[in-house]
């Protein structure tokens, strides 16, 4: 009687796991990377007109795998320029654009531009967000005389966008999380 | 009320048991109240008493091993006394020496249990934060509301924790992921030290947390816990109520119910943004218990949602630079209750049935089999309105069955056999938008251990072997979204050897050397990307073997000076082959988000060693002084540098002031304790992003009074901790990088307990 009660026991544990376990393998969904960030693009059209010059980073297989590829550019001495910055996530097809999602909550985000003393390169905001307060997208940058550095371009999420010298472009004191932050190498000639 | 309904249950059946042959005194015969669930065994001159009977019709059953069953019927209307003669078939009981009260017990190692005075204490605090009465036992912490407990140095799947029977399976690889557990739901929480790896299977490396349920103590009892907390503007409300449903106290059950909900905790001078929490558990059990038989059904669920440091939430290092570099944390925000990302959403679900027998020719057996269910997800800051989609969202699956023979009737060895077997399934939900960092998994083990005990005079020994094996098929997606399959087979040993011996009733010395084993998890063999909170890149490495360690420890315990003072000394040694731990790689990896370091999984050789101390002192009657020490230093053998994240040493001192009875007032006290926590001097160099924080000291302040009432009891506890509001950061908090610790916090505790027996009524 008890034998049979522990092998009924027994085979009815044996039985329930080999259900669990023989189920259907699940099918890998695999789960599009949607907010990856790969493609940074910082073009400098000339005022005046001319050839556009466009700074790029681009990791179209996220972090890790192949490494990133990145072209830096030359700006010329003393030229005025407008300053297009995009974010594009080039792992999906088709790609997807951030700079979209950036802008529609421009107030939650803010893109710094951090120019390395010895490059005389000064760029400002010409964009708004719903609180009058830059968003970084589109800018203006003027190129003084020839020199070399670097630009560091810095996309921040939530940053505390009141505080202060935060709207003039300083990112010392804005907080918030860093989606992308690139150092690109700049020759004024 | 009539004199019929006077029924008492308080009558005791006693005798004593000899062998028909010699007329000898037998020891370890078991008598039982068939039908009831009641028994005793006989103690070394063949005596027994099983008490608490009521009044009724029963028969006395006693059974010896080598001989058969005797059976008496009885009545009782008073005190009996029931002898009984027994026949033996063999000779084979000349010489046994196994002591009875340790008969059932489970290891020869020290089990330190948490008073239920300290219980009431904690109540409200998470499960490590109340293993933190245990010296030796420290917590590796997410903030203040995520503990994960630590035995000796190890934590997460270093050690093991025995829910209810039951290995607790809930994704513990991560160090923000604290035991999805409901302290209230448990009536004994029990920690061993050593390892018990041979019983209790794999992970068992620093110890194992024993969480266990209790039978009543009345027809019908119950509590309410109703606690407030000033850090936080928190409250628990908790209620259980268990007892026995039938007139033969066969059946007994359980429910017990929580609530918690805390909003941002305060840090003395900043809020903590964004550390509420809000729990809700129910924890049930039916039991069917007999001297001869049982079976236990029961089913758990907690749920907890939980809020986490806003300021902690970075993108890469220049955000960490930064916050390590700033007083405050970035984002201070007004205290709120709401939670909002980053949080964790939590449901962990048990259901469990056990049944056991005694055999007729003496000996347990017991069958158990548990299914887990633990749902993890975990929400991120994001963009484009992504906050409340899960960037991490995993359905861990796991089922247990074990089946274990005890022998409970002693021969020169007494044995404890056992096998068990387990599946897991570890699923990510899609939609998250993420690629999952742990991939899915399928993974089976099985075990089977033996352990066997010896007793002679004062010494009594104990043996055990266990082998155990383990399979997983790991599912992996590529970058370029191509599926392949890694499995992994890792086979174990384990072995143990321990001793007790008492010198006399005050002087007792065990020492237990074990071996224990884990197979690294899924985590350190595949992970493969950014680990956002620590700003890393953390790199798994497939040709990990398991971990296999070897744990000495000896517990000294003394009793002297008329009983007033008691000692307990436990040095212990532990060595750890193959232990595994994220080291630095030379070159830095270049994201969108800049670079990054890059840390790999790697096996080392490893020693922790270090000793536990516990002095209680009576002064007098009214005073009590207690002191707690823990110390413990891990090197790692290869790099012969200090181990990362070791607890610092530690001092908890206590004195309390106590009063009986004053008037009806009960239990009046009052506790001072100072808690001292001192800066870790050894950690390895150019590892962790920072040096350890100071060394800091906490006073707390306790006190109580109990207003019993007939059946009744009103506790009231009122505490302070951390008067001073002292700011510190500890060493083995991983917020320590952004934030302070909490500061002061005053509560107030109320207990109401109530028991019911309705045939013991004096009215």
């Amino acid at each position: 009687m008890k034998k049979h009660f522990l092998k009924f026991m027994l085979m009815a544990t044996g039985a329930l796991m080999l259900t669990v376990s023989g189920c259907k393998k699940d099918g890998h969904d695999h789960d599009n990377e949607q907010e990856l960030i790969t493609t940074v693009n910082v073009v400098f059209t000339p005022v005046g007109g001319g050839t556009p010059v466009t700074f790029s980073f681009v990791d179209s297989d996220g972090d890790g795998g192949n490494t990133p590829v990145i072209i830096n550019g030359t700006l010329a001495a003393n030229t005025s320029y407008a300053v297009a910055t995009t974010f594009l996530n080039e792992s999906v097809t088709p790609a997807e654009d951030i700079t979209k999602e950036v802008r529609a909550e421009g107030k939650d985000h803010q893109v710094f531009y951090q120019i390395q003393s010895g490059l005389n390169l000064t760029i400002s905001y010409n964009d708004t967000d719903a609180n009058s307060r830059p968003i970084g997208l589109v800018n203006t940058a003027a190129a003084g005389t020839a020199s070399t550095g670097t630009l560091i371009v810095t996309l921040r999420h939530e940053p505390k966008k009141s505080a202060t010298n935060v709207a003039i472009g300083d990112i010392t004191n804005a907080g918030g999380e860093t989606d992308a932050e690139i150092t690109f190498s700049v020759t004024i000639q | 009320m009539s004199a019929q309904e006077k029924q008492t249950c308080s009558y005791t059946i006693s005798g004593k048991v000899f062998d028909e042959h010699d007329k000898e005194p037998l020891l370890y015969a078991e008598i039982y109240i068939k039908d009831l669930n009641k028994g005793a065994i006989s103690d070394s001159v063949g005596k027994y008493k099983i008490e608490n009977v009521c009044e009724g019709n029963y028969v006395l059953v006693c059974m010896h091993i080598g001989c058969d069953p005797v059976e008496k019927k009885i009545s009782v209307p008073k005190n009996l006394k029931v002898n009984f003669v027994l026949e033996h078939h063999t000779e084979e009981l000349s010489n046994i020496e196994v002591n009875a009260k340790r008969l059932e017990e489970e290891l020869s190692q020290q089990k330190n249990t948490i008073t239920e005075n300290d219980r009431d204490k904690n109540s409200g605090k998470n499960l490590g934060d109340v293993l933190k009465e245990i010296s030796g036992i420290t917590t590796l912490n997410t903030g203040n509301t995520i503990a994960k407990p630590v035995i000796h140095g190890l934590y997460g799947n270093r050690i093991l924790t025995m829910n209810n029977g039951v290995r607790q399976e809930d994704q513990q690889w991560a160090n923000e992921h604290a035991p999805n557990i409901d302290p209230f739901a448990i009536d004994k929480i029990s920690v061993v030290k050593g390892s018990a790896a041979v019983q209790y299977g794999s992970d068992a490396l620093g110890g194992v947390i024993l969480l266990e349920q209790e039978e009543p103590n009345a027809k019908i009892e119950g509590n309410i816990y109703a606690i407030g907390n000033s850090n936080g503007k928190g409250g628990v409300l908790s209620a259980n109520l268990r007892g026995f449903a039938d007139k033969k106290n066969q059946w007994n059950y359980k429910v017990n119910g929580t609530i918690k909900r805390s909003g941002d905790l305060n840090a003395p001078n900043y809020n903590l943004s964004n550390t509420g929490v809000a729990e809700k558990n129910i924890f049930t059990y039916l039991q069917y218990k007999t001297w001869k038989r049982g079976l236990t059904l029961h089913y758990s669920l907690f749920n907890t949602n939980i809020g986490i440091l806003r300021a902690t939430h970075i993108g890469n290092t220049t955000d960490l630079a930064n916050a390590l570099e700033s007083s405050e944390p970035y984002y201070i925000k007004d205290f709120t209750y709401n939670i909002e990302s980053p949080r964790q959403s939590i449901m962990h679900q048990i259901l469990k049935a056990e049944y056991f027998q005694r055999l007729k020719k003496g000996g347990k057996i017991t069958f158990q089999y548990a299914a887990q269910l633990n749902a993890r997800k975990e929400f991120d800051m994001r963009r484009g309105g992504r906050s409340n989609i899960p960037a991490l969202d995993l359905n861990l699956q796991t089922h247990t069955a074990d089946f274990t023979f005890q022998n409970t009737t002693p021969r020169k060895l007494n044995n404890k056999v056992g096998v068990s077997a387990l599946y897991q399934k570890n699923y990510n939900v899609p939609g998250t938008g993420f690629r999952p960092i742990l991939p899915n998994y399928d993974a089976y083990s099985a075990g089977a251990f033996i352990l066997e005990r010896y007793k002679k005079n004062k010494w009594e020994f104990e043996a055990g072997a266990r082998y155990d094996f383990k399979f997983i098929n790991a599912q992996i997606n590529s970058r370029n979204n191509e599926s392949s399959n890694e499995t992994f087979s890792f086979h174990n040993v384990a072995v143990s050897l321990g001793s007790i011996y008492s010198i006399n009733e005050n002087v007792t010395l065990r020492s237990n050397i074990g071996s224990a084993f884990r197979p690294p998890n899924i985590y350190e063999l595949l992970s493969d990307g950014v680990h956002q909170s620590a700003a890393s890149i953390e790199e798994g490495n497939i040709n990990l073997k398991s971990e296999q360690s070897l744990k000495w420890i000896t517990t000294l315990s003394v009793t002297t000076f008329q009983k007033k003072i008691q000692i307990e000394v436990s040095p212990y040694v532990n060595a750890i082959k193959n232990y595994i731990l994220l080291q630095p790689e030379q070159q830095a990896r270049l994201t969108i988000r800049g670079a990054f370091p890059v840390f790999a999984y790697k096996q080392t050789n490893a020693v922790i060693s270090g000793s536990d101390f516990d002095l209680k002192y009576n002064i007098i009657k009214q005073i009590a002084f207690t002191q707690r020490t823990s110390f413990l230093y891990g090197r790692d053998l290869s790099t012969k540098d200090d181990l990362i994240f070791m607890p610092p040493v530690q001092f908890n001192n206590s004195i309390t002031f106590q009063s009986g009875t004053i008037k009806n007032v009960e239990n009046i006290y009052l506790t001072l304790n100072y808690v001292s926590v001192l800066m870790q001097y050894w950690y390895p160099q150019g590892i962790d992003f920072t040096a350890p924080p100071k060394g800091y000291g906490l006073f707390n302040i306790y006190t109580g009074i109990d207003l019993p009432f007939k059946t009744q009891r009103l506790s009231l506890i009122f505490q302070v901790d951390n008067v001073f509001n002292v700011v510190f950061r500890d060493y083995l908090n991983r917020f320590r990088y952004y934030a302070d610790n909490m500061g002061r916090n005053f509560s107030l505790k109320i207990k109401y307990h109530f028991s019911h027996n309705p045939k013991n009524k004096t009215l």
